[in-house]
């Protein structure tokens, strides 16, 4: 059944209508919200083919977008070749052969003593491992209604790998950040899609304070690997929490500043958001848009998929992950009935902070029928994820609705 | 290095732009491209965007830099398609275009990807959408 047809199909039919095209009974029909699509009637998208992935959703060969299905996410640590891309420029064709003459990472701004460093010299700084969730901020921007322009990221934009590399705060600590210091701005060998040399493809950044964090990583590793071209070699920033913008790739140079950054992607409307909530559609002019920082608290159901049928005499494992840019996540639940109960589930600790946490739940489900399982996580600072699309913004950032999927119990 | 890569870049920008025209050619002459509506062409097949005046106008002038795909995920009115030719060009060192081609370019996109026209990209389909932010569903 085509979208439209779809859309027509629900417009034009009850329940009663809507669940004989099902060939089930609707157990909690009455509690469907209007305007909400019963899951089973939508289509997961297929893959497509980009050099070192696999079973990814394309988004744009040219730049290179691509994002996981979603039960693709079922890892603790998403594998490279599953692992989301959003690149802005072309791919350096230093990342693709590999070879690092030439290459340094220069350190300078606000600092004492200015660093240029070879990849050699970064590995003598004190190395930590750490598994990190990276998301592009228009993660959900599909969901967003009127439609926001840009790459229309679904669910997996999202992933989580092991990094390996030094603490940025040990590396400007050694070049001696002034009191000048305001703000970071990476620089990477990203060409501009152009070709013009002179053109950033995007150079993005952070307040100091979150780039002297100690979970604020410069990774030449993940998950065991060389960074992989796609993902920035040599070397990448990792600004766990935050739009995934702000994690820098093929990064040569980070300038302190004694300014906001005002780098390629950091003015006009780029990953920011209205200052006050807006009416879906508004048109907000720039000064009225603040940069986006902590992204807010999500998850997935990475297993079942959706649109599965299960017997009735049986539980259902539900799995999946919750992370928050806030930090650790502190509750799960998971509703089987349109959202009028809930039922608190396992929930892991993190393997450290910034780190996804496993989730699962066993439900079992009364009678035969349709239904939809709900997820939604709850963040240390007490933020939970809403049901509908929250925050309509300009350019659709920030969509953590949860997430749902359909259950045929027969 | 900068300086060889710029020019290897350009090079490859014409040498682009000269294939897909010779290729739009080919196909007008060998009368492959009729604007036949709701049925994918051969261009809508390779490049995802529907039969309609000015479509070529839009894989000429967007092409050279990026794929369609992007554009054929977008669906969107005509001011905001308008403010994002200008940020190309500003921004992203897209040519200047006359006006008539501007408009041109803006009507296709106006109609050949239009809000309501949504629906059908892939993100809606996905199973946690919900298309419409109203009704409001606590009302």
């Amino acid at each position: 059944m085509s979208a439209t047809s779809r859309r027509r199909f629900i417009q034009g039919t009850g329940l009663a209508a809507f669940s004989a095209a099902l060939g089930l009974p609707l157990p909690f029909g009455r509690n469907l919200p209007l305007g909400i699509t019963p899951v089973a009637l939508s289509a997961e998208p297929v893959g497509g083919m980009i050099p070192g992935k696999r079973g990814v959703r394309v988004l744009s060969d040219r730049p290179i977008n691509c994002e996981t299905p979603v039960t693709l996410l079922d890892d603790e640590l998403t594998p490279n070749q599953l692992h989301f891309v959003r690149n802005n420029g072309h791919v350096p064709p230093r990342a693709n052969s590999g070879d690092l003459t030439g290459w340094s990472l220069t350190i300078d701004g606000e600092v004492g003593r200015p660093l240029t460093l070879t990849l050699d010299e970064l590995k003598k700084y004190r190395a930590v491992e750490r598994a990190l969730v990276l998301e592009c901020a228009g993660n959900g921007r599909a969901g967003f209604n009127p439609p926001t322009s840009g790459n229309q990221w679904t669910l997996g934009g999202v992933g989580c790998a092991l990094y390996r590399g030094v603490c940025l705060r040990d590396v400007l600590k050694d070049a001696g950040v002034k009191s000048s210091a305001v703000y970071i701005g990476y620089y990477g060998e990203d060409p501009h899609l152009s070709g013009d040399a002179k053109r950033q493809a995007i150079s993005r950044g952070v307040p100091i304070a979150k780039a002297l964090d100690e979970h604020t990583l410069l990774a030449w590793e993940m998950n065991g690997d060389p960074l992989p071209a796609l993902h920035g070699f040599p070397l990448r920033l990792i600004c766990p929490g935050w739009p995934a913008s702000t994690s820098g790739k093929w990064i040569t140079r980070i300038w302190v500043r004694d300014r906001e950054h005002d780098g390629e992607k950091m003015t006009g409307h780029s990953y920011r958001l209205p200052r006050n909530p807006v009416a879906p559609g508004s048109t907000v002019p720039k000064e009225d848009m603040d940069i986006i920082q902590e992204l807010p608290v999500k998850s997935l159901i990475t297993s079942p998929g959706t649109g599965i049928e299960h017997p009735v005499a049986e539980a259902l494992a539900l799995r999946g992950h919750a992370w928050s840019g806030h930090g650790d996540v502190r509750q799960f639940h998971v509703s089987i009935d349109f959202g009028q109960t809930w039922l608190k589930t396992e929930l892991k600790k993190p393997r450290n902070r910034y780190a996804w946490q496993r989730w699962t739940a066993a439900v079992r489900f009364p009678v035969k029928g349709y239904y939809e399982v709900w997820a939604r996580a709850t963040d240390e600072v007490g933020h939970m994820q809403p049901m509908v699309v929250p925050g309509w913004n300009p350019e659709g950032y920030g969509n953590n609705a949860m997430q749902r999927i359909a259950v045929k119990v027969v | 290095m900068k300086a060889r890569l710029s020019s290897g870049w350009t090079f490859m920008r014409v040498a682009f732009l000269v294939i897909i025209i010779l290729w739009l050619a080919a196909l007008w002459m060998t009368g492959a491209e009729p604007a036949k509506e709701s049925k994918p062409d051969v261009i809508e097949k390779q490049f995802g965007l529907k039969p309609g005046p000015g479509r070529e106008l839009v894989l000429a002038n967007c092409l050279p830099c990026h794929s369609t795909a992007i554009v054929a995920a977008n669906h969107l009115k005509r001011e905001r398609w308008a403010e994002l030719v200008t940020q190309m060009q500003v921004k992203n060192g897209m040519r200047p275009l006359e006006e008539t081609t501007r408009q041109q370019i803006l009507d296709y996109l106006e109609t050949a990807q239009r809000p309501d026209d949504a629906g059908l990209s892939a993100g809606k389909q996905t199973p946690w959408a919900t298309p419409l932010y109203q009704p409001n569903p606590i009302w």
